[in-house]
């Protein structure tokens, strides 16, 4: 391991650099960036009070781009950090300008993983940045005395800097000179990028800027002289975790420049073949980083998050975000509560801290996944979702009239080519609309819109062709659903390809049988069969897309539900070779049995969709046979009066049983 | 071993609608491809119109039904009106017939439940061997003759009324001319065996059809249990370059005019007959699907 640059404290630090000896600066060429720097600012004795305001309590870090203390803030009663510039760069306007654009970018990020930068102050001749205060060390100190991280962390860590480093670019800002001592890592273990001296709001750097940085730490593209852009990040990323995984960086013998640049142009071994533990997906994914052509990179961080262990798809990050969104509403609520019965004495500031923090997070949650953060914002997404799937309707609806409005007057293959380009520009719009809008609804729109643009595109050349009806024109539409629900997490699409696989499977028994296929519960058992098609994705987890196992569950039930209402009054439709009678007592009981123990299975899994899906065929299990038994020859009033008097009876057993519920939660808890 | 979605989902998605699109147009390449499996000429009787234009569409083709379908196009009288056409009956289509395609026949046709528990069992996908005015429509058109004439007989001996002669008159005329008279020979589930039965590729076609069973109630007739017969295929495409030969006959009505000269044609009696206006050649290729060739006028204004 190239041995790090002295920096002389280590395991107490704040959002400032400490060993800054390894950046090359400005105009200074690369090939001088390993030796250490030599401009020192004047150390500041304890107690000093700057502009009276900032008091020095010790100082915490030390680099070639000044010194880091941490003081008290006596205006706001905080903890700040303050990093004051090396004396001749204090003195000149080239100094000033460099802090104010350290400023001017840092304010651009706020983020969790980014260390917030506050100001630019001057007091008793000395210019000095003020930062948030972390209380915590660095990752070069931290590895310098554990050796590596421990997978897990290692994994956490990256994904938060993944997170962090995402919200930089999303900003433009490129940081330039990520490295283990740019990073802190707090006592709960909340790593934070920080020190943007040398960033730029820029989507590439070029010329002699594109030098700047710390050799260790660049890009090959970048050693090179070459443009720096976001993929160089993501190299010096890459070199970050590969040093955290395995406590070694991958090009340890390079001394010089021309050994580096040299070195960085062979792959390097896998971090996983060389500690054992490491996640393979971390490996693969810090080598892909590595990758010496910056387009064969991640195009982006959080491309890069998607492919770590545990990586979120965009669903799974919007769902943990409102979950994130939700509990500090719930919190609010409560700790508002809790003030107001005096049960929670709190200081304002703290408070006001606490507050901060939170708006904070929302704030990054909003802009990065659209969650919502109040029950009215939730109830206006509800109306959006209705209205997206309105829109695609309307808008499929238009596709479809404009290719009736041709359909006779264009040759064959015009037909196949317009017919083609409906479902293609629906699917090429979705990937374009997933990336642009976070929310959701448009890429929804259009992924329904392909789905229907392809119902169309079959049904028509079925026409056109004179070809004979067959139910295997709906497997592209189970295809092409499945293909955009899992790669965008939508529902809609996969709704459409779990109805679609269910009238193919009930049309192809049917059609096996020797029966025409066309309509539906001519066979209600084959409806059965489809159900078990539903309910066995559920045997795999869903971590990428975990709002669908409750779709699953919820067209599973339907499918194996409305067959067996259907039968229990048409016992004739059935295989099973009984008298209809028969059939008909038995899936009645069937459904009785099935719709409780669905109301049992839900409770007991925590799934609201199945109780309430166990709950509503069980009623109306019970309507159907009440009218039935009773309907032709009881008296209407009697009839209704019974009704209402087993309605009270459901619920009387309902309130117990939600009493049971509760008693058993106190003791799980 | 996981896959990841992300980078396959647009090759995947082009690849199933190309392929989807190549296997639709391939399929029917192939059914076109080598000589055709029949090869009939057929009239509007059997090549029906559109019954009015649509505004919003404008695609064509023609509705090719079998000799129980009524005459004219698609809806081209009244659903009370059509009631009231004679139905043709398939000798060779009975109880035993049904049975061996599954179907159930223990309820007594009379009985009050019969309509429900006939019309819950699921059609049944055949093979139907077609002829067009072959021995088996002569022969229904000579039974359908005979009936009328005995009206005729009942009217002149006072036994029956002005009126039922009048229409029995009137449907025997259409029947004469505008009904189709594709008529179905056999069913099977057995398309290659009925083909072999029916050599002749120029009489005869063997073209996939749909079975179901009904109770058949009328005026003055036991209820019975017949089966009735549908094409899997019955609209065949005019194609673009076809379409102007029919130009000449498009329907110009929109629906709602179509409806009420309907309605007024219910009220007064029964459609005029009228004969046919074009002919074409429609053949069955190997996968027995049908596609349109020439069309010729059989009257003036024709193109």
């Amino acid at each position: 391991m190239t041995p790090p640059p002295a920096v002389d404290e280590s395991t107490r630090t704040a959002g400032a650099p400490q060993d800054d000896p390894d950046r090359t600066a400005g105009p200074t060429p690369p090939d001088s960036g390993f030796g250490p720097g030599d401009s020192r600012p004047a150390t500041l004795q304890s107690g000093l009070l700057l502009g009276g305001r900032y008091r020095i309590v010790e100082r915490i870090g030390r680099g070639g781009m000044g010194e880091v203390y941490r003081a008290d803030d006596l205006l706001l009663d905080q903890v700040v950090a303050l990093k004051l510039l090396p004396a001749e760069f204090a003195a000149s306007e080239a100094g000033l300008a460099r802090l104010l654009k350290e400023v001017r970018v840092a304010r651009q990020v706020a983020h969790p993983n980014v260390c917030r930068v506050y100001d630019v102050e001057q007091a008793e001749g000395l210019r000095f940045l003020t930062m948030e205060y972390i209380e915590g060390e660095d990752l070069a100190s931290r590895l310098r005395r554990q050796g590596r991280l421990r997978p897990d962390e290692a994994t956490s860590l990256a994904r938060q800097l993944c997170a962090g480093l995402e919200a930089a670019h999303e900003r433009g800002v490129l940081h330039r000179d990520l490295k283990p001592s740019n990073v802190i890592l707090d006592d709960r273990g909340l790593a934070r990028i920080l020190d943007f001296g040398i960033a730029e709001v820029a989507r590439v750097v070029s010329g002699t800027a594109a030098r700047e940085g710390t050799p260790l730490y660049m890009a090959p593209e970048q050693l090179a002289g070459g443009e720096v852009t976001l993929r160089s990040d993501l190299y010096a990323l890459g070199l970050v975790l590969y040093e955290a995984c395995t406590g070694l960086l991958p090009n340890e013998e390079a001394r010089t420049l021309e050994e580096l640049t040299q070195a960085r142009r062979v792959a390097p071994p896998a971090p996983s073949g060389k500690v054992p533990g490491i996640d393979r997906r971390l490996s693969k994914a810090i080598l892909r980083c590595l990758e010496s052509d910056p387009a064969r990179r991640p195009p982006s961080a959080r491309a890069l998050a998607e492919s770590l262990p545990g990586g979120a798809t965009s669903a799974e990050a919007h769902a943990a975000a409102q979950r994130r969104a939700d509990r500090i509403a719930a919190f609010r609520a409560e700790a508002a509560e809790l003030r107001r019965a005096g049960l929670l004495p709190i200081a304002p500031a703290d408070l006001n801290a606490v507050e901060k923090y939170h708006a904070e997070i929302l704030t990054d949650l909003v802009r990065r996944h659209d969650v919502d953060v109040s029950e009215a914002g939730k109830q206006l997404s509800l109306g959006m979702r209705a209205i997206a799937l309105i829109g695609a309707v309307a808008l499929s609806a238009s596709a479809f009239y404009f290719f009736y409005s041709l359909w006779g007057l264009i040759s064959l293959p015009a037909q196949v080519g317009l017919l083609a380009a409906g479902p293609t520009a629906g699917l090429v719009a979705t990937l374009f609309l997933a990336r642009w809008d976070r929310s959701g609804y448009f890429a929804t729109m259009s992924a329904m819109f392909s789905v229907a643009c392809l119902i169309l595109n079959t049904t028509v050349l079925w026409s056109s062709l004179n070809l004979v009806p067959s139910p295997y024109h709906m497997l592209p539409w189970w295809a092409l659903g499945l293909i955009l629900a899992y790669r965008f997490g939508l529902r809609l699409p996969l709704a459409v390809a779990i109805l679609s696989l269910a009238f193919f499977l009930d049309a192809w028994i049917c059609l096996r049988g020797g029966l025409w296929w066309t309509g539906c519960m001519h066979r209600p058992e084959n409806y059965l069969v489809a159900a078990a098609a539903t309910f066995s994705p559920l045997l795999v987890p869903h971590r990428r897309n975990p709002l669908f196992p409750m779709l699953y569950r919820t067209l599973g039930m339907c499918l194996l539900f409305f067959p067996v209402l259907f039968l229990a009054h048409n016992g004739h439709l059935s295989y099973i070779p009984v008298p209809s009678k028969g059939v008909q007592i038995g899936y009645q009981l069937l459904g009785f049995a099935a719709s409780a123990a669905a109301i049992w299975l839900g409770l007991r899994q925590r799934w609201k969709e199945v109780v309430y899906g166990g709950a509503a065929f069980f009623l109306l299990m019970l309507y159907f046979r009440f009218v039935e038994w009773w309907w032709d020859w009881m008296p209407k009033s009697v009839f209704f009066l019974i009704v209402s008097l087993v309605a009270i009876l459901v619920l009387l057993i309902l309130r117990r049983l939600r009493g049971v519920m509760s008693e058993l939660e106190e003791v799980r808890s | 071993m996981k896959i990841r979605i992300a980078p396959l989902a647009l090759p995947a998605g082009l690849l199933l609608i190309g392929g989807t699109n190549v296997a639709l147009v391939g399929s029917s390449a192939w059914n076109r491809s080598g000589p055709p499996a029949a090869t009939l000429t057929l009239t509007e009787r059997e090549l029906a119109m559109p019954a009015f234009r649509d505004q919003e569409n404008t695609r064509l083709a023609l509705s090719l039904g079998l000799a129980n379908r009524n005459p004219g196009g698609w809806e081209i009288i009244s659903y009370r009106m059509s009631e009231k056409f004679p139905p043709v009956e398939y000798p060779w289509l009975d109880s035993e017939k049904l049975r061996s395609f599954g179907f159930d026949l223990s309820m007594k046709p009379d009985d009050a439940e019969a309509p429900e528990f006939y019309r819950a069992q699921p059609s049944r996908r055949v093979f139907l061997a077609v002829e067009m005015e072959g021995e088996d429509w002569s022969r229904w058109i000579a039974g359908r003759r005979e009936e009328v004439a005995k009206v005729r007989a009942d009217a002149a001996s006072g036994t029956a009324d002005k009126k039922t002669l009048a229409d029995a008159e009137a449907l025997l005329a259409l029947d004469e001319t505008s009904r189709s008279r594709l008529m179905p020979l056999d069913a099977s589930v057995d398309g290659v065996a009925l083909g072999r039965s029916h050599p002749d590729a120029a009489r005869f076609a063997v073209v996939p059809g749909i079975l179901w069973v009904r109770v058949q109630e009328r005026v003055g007739q036991p209820a019975r249990v017949a089966g009735v017969l549908e094409l899997q295929v019955s609209d065949v495409e005019v194609t673009a370059s076809q379409a102007p030969r029919l130009q000449p006959w498009l329907p110009r009505e929109a629906a709602t005019e179509y409806y009420d000269r309907q309605r007024k044609i219910a009220e007064a009696g029964w459609p005029p007959p009228a004969a046919p206006r074009y002919k074409a050649v429609v053949s069955w290729g190997r996968r027995l699907e049908p596609w349109l060739g020439d069309i010729a006028p059989l009257i003036e204004g024709g193109s």
